[in-house]
């Protein structure tokens, strides 16, 4: 079945996208 | 003179110099120029004199640290005025990032597609985020979108791809 | 070569770039006074008085072209971090356009003096 996928599929992109910049963005060391 | 009464000398004449300076910046100052000493030295791995005297030199007269202030007085730069002001951005989370981790995250339950896109536009245009960050991010929306895509159509040409493969 | 002569026009165009060769450090990324030093030494001579760094810092703070907060390091004290703003964004791109056009510009008549006139 391609379009629960596909509608799975987007929504967790976005979401690991945002995780990771949420920790890029926490873990700002020099 | 042994090292640490050259640093102890330095930071004195610095205080000296710097009594012509409202007190709250002389004392920032002072305190920024000892951080910094300590910093050269522990980077140089050793306390003696010659270590001392090399990181005192590449530091500069105490004159001339406090000179740089006092002339500081100066109008901004030319180019800052080009542009029309904006208010400084507090460091850490602002509007820009919070909208765009709510479009990426929210949003890509609620807009599909349009959601994550306009958030990557969003984290674009943030200033806190390195641009490898802001690429892995875009590379990371790109592929999982995409990928499914490629499935769609591999499905629809008859192809041998199932969801199960994933 | 008359050292006091020759020296005085780089101190000169080194105090007026200073600034904005720092802004160009913290354009993609944070940093602390220090590590910004350290980058402008490498690059090649473009510190001479490494202290003078905090001055130019207060005074990017004070025209808002940056902000600071403080991290902890896992060596030693809270460091402070500076941060590039929108104007401080917006500054530096003016600078390199106006930059770019200017060295174009000395590159340009200088090697026509070197040449000399046909």
């Amino acid at each position: 079945m391609d379009v629960p996928l596909f509608v799975l599929l987007i929504p967790l992109a976005g979401i690991l996208a945002a995780v990771y910049l949420v920790v890029a963005m926490l873990r700002r060391r020099s | 003179m042994d090292a640490e009464a050259l640093v102890h000398d330095y930071l004195g004449r610095l205080e000296a110099a710097a009594g012509s300076l409202p007190p709250s910046r002389r004392a920032e100052l002072t305190g920024e120029v000892r951080q910094h000493i300590e910093m050269a030295l522990a980077e140089a791995g050793g306390r003696d004199e010659v270590t001392v005297r090399n990181v005192l030199d590449r530091l500069g007269p105490p004159d001339e640290i406090v000179d740089a202030e006092r002339g500081a007085e100066g109008p901004p730069p030319a180019w800052a005025a080009a542009q029309p002001a904006a208010p400084a951005l507090p460091s850490g989370w602002g509007g820009t990032e919070i909208a765009a981790i709510l479009l990426l995250t929210l949003g890509a339950v609620f807009l599909p597609i349009i959601g994550p896109l306009l958030g990557l536009i969003f984290v674009w245009a943030s200033v806190r985020w390195t641009k490898r960050q802001k690429a892995v991010a875009t590379g990371i929306v790109v592929i999982l979108a995409i990928l499914p895509i490629i499935l769609l159509l591999g499905v629809r040409a008859g192809g041998v791809v199932t969801s199960g493969q994933l | 070569m008359v050292l006091g002569e020759t020296r005085k026009p780089l101190t000169e165009l080194r105090r007026g770039v200073a600034e904005y060769c720092v802004l160009a450090v913290l354009r993609d990324e944070e940093s602390y006074a220090f590590d910004i030093v350290r980058v402008l030494a490498q690059a090649g001579g473009l510190v001479t008085s490494e202290g003078t760094i905090y001055p130019l810092l207060a005074r990017l703070r004070r025209d808002n072209l940056v902000t600071t907060s403080w991290r902890e390091s896992d060596a030693g004290p809270p460091r402070r971090y500076y941060l590039i703003t929108r104007e401080g964004l917006a500054a530096l791109d003016a600078f390199v356009a106006d930059w770019t056009s200017f060295r174009d510009a000395v590159d340009a008549v200088l090697t026509g003096i070197n040449r000399g006139v046909a």
